[in-house]
């Protein structure tokens, strides 16, 4: 295999382990409401971004989709359809706006965007399968937060991409 | 095995059309669960059950059975939520059946994952001390070591890695741990049998209205 590929599998398989941790500290955070979520799995998917190509983020983005799944035992649960489609929603949308914004477009944007796809697909799939008409009450509170938090981590993310040797030691992927 | 035998099981459990059968799966795969993975939380899974079931009851379908002052509350209504109800009760517990820590997928995806893991063990057991300060600098530097320290990845686990792709390659099979493999297969079969029953059980309502036409 060439080097390239190995280093490349190498930090897809870090990151992977890193979005398991982070996501294994998220259940330790007492939440307001018990079915919002910070997000702290998803800073090593925006770390991710300017050092592995598209394809290994979306590969990164599905591990830590079914990571989560096979560690909380809830692979084969509604909390994993939601979580799933969340996670591919919010892939696709950060992918499409770090194309569009380049480098005019930091970790935060690229976060927020994620937020808001993840958010509205999940609602979705909750007006048609568990509270109907009924989320619109949730909407508010879940957008809401979900950009307050999106915010914060990708800020977190942009500082720790500036200020962490370890990932200014890591090479840019072609 | 477990693990495949609960993924077969899945579709035909999902797509069950009776809530009758629906709830008996479910209450069947809580059994299974306790059996294989121990402890087990009814609470929660009532909950969700009676909450769901609760919420769809707003939505009024087919014929009334109650009022709770202006609103009515359907028999299809309450069919369909606990139906919703007991599927997702259903899932959580399939789940638990399905994955166990000491799943091991076969070939390049198995090493993978089993790199995953063990890299997700070594940042865990890293020791950071929040008392000593500067928790940013100590978490980059675990990071750092983690991920450039060879020496940090024990021997062990590189010959598990090779010893489980050796057995995969040598037998074509994951090695497997003794399971009764009937139930196994019952686990994985019942479900779609039931799937079929399911389209002619009558539902609810229909058994309500039977139950009626039965009385002088």
């Amino acid at each position: 295999m060439p080097a390239e590929r190995d280093d490349s599998v190498k930090l897809l398989a870090f990151l992977s382990a890193l979005c398991l941790f982070m996501s294994t500290l998220e259940y330790a955070i007492p939440k307001p409401l018990p079915f919002l979520r910070i997000g702290l799995a998803n800073a090593p998917i925006l770390l991710a971004f300017g050092k592995l190509p598209p394809r290994r983020i979306v590969q990164l983005s599905a591990l830590k989709a079914l990571l989560q799944g096979f560690v909380s035992g809830t692979f084969l649960s509604y909390v994993f359809v939601f979580s799933a489609a969340g996670t591919a929603a919010a892939c696709g949308a950060m992918l499409f706006v770090a194309w569009i914004g380049g480098d005019r477009v930091s970790r935060v944007g690229i976060s927020l965007g994620g937020a808001l796809a993840s958010n509205a697909v999940q609602l979705l799939l909750s007006r048609l399968f568990l509270f109907g008409a009924g989320t619109a009450y949730l909407a508010p509170i879940v957008f809401g937060l979900g950009i307050v938090s999106s915010l914060l981590l990708g800020a977190v993310a942009e500082q720790a991409a500036t200020q962490s040797l370890w990932y200014r030691s890591l090479g840019v992927e072609p | 095995m477990l693990f495949w035998a609960a993924l077969a099981a899945y579709p035909a459990f999902v797509f069950q059309p009776s809530a009758i059968l629906v709830l008996g799966e479910a209450v069947a795969f809580c059994v299974i669960a306790k059996r294989v993975r121990g402890r087990l939380r009814i609470l929660p899974a009532v909950a969700m059950v009676a909450g769901i079931a609760l919420f769809n009851l707003l939505a009024p379908v087919g014929r009334v059975f109650a009022r709770i002052g202006e609103v009515p509350l359907t028999i299809g209504a309450l069919e369909l939520g606990l139906r919703k109800g007991a599927i997702l009760a259903g899932m959580v517990q399939l789940s638990r059946i399905a994955v166990s820590r000491d799943l091991r997928l076969p070939g390049k995806t198995g090493s993978f994952l089993a790199k995953v893991f063990h890299y997700f063990d070594l940042i865990t057991a890293f020791p950071i001390k929040p008392k000593e300060g500067n928790l940013i600098a100590q978490i980059d530097d675990a990071i750092m070591r983690v991920y450039n320290d060879e020496a940090l990845c024990p021997k062990p686990d590189a010959q598990r890695l090779e010893g489980l792709e050796k057995d995969t390659q040598a037998t074509g099979v994951i090695p497997i741990q003794t399971r009764p493999r009937i139930a196994l297969f019952l686990l994985a079969v019942i479900p779609w049998a039931l799937l079929l029953l399911g389209r002619i059980t009558p539902s609810l309502e229909e058994l309500l209205r039977s139950a009626e036409s039965l009385r002088p």
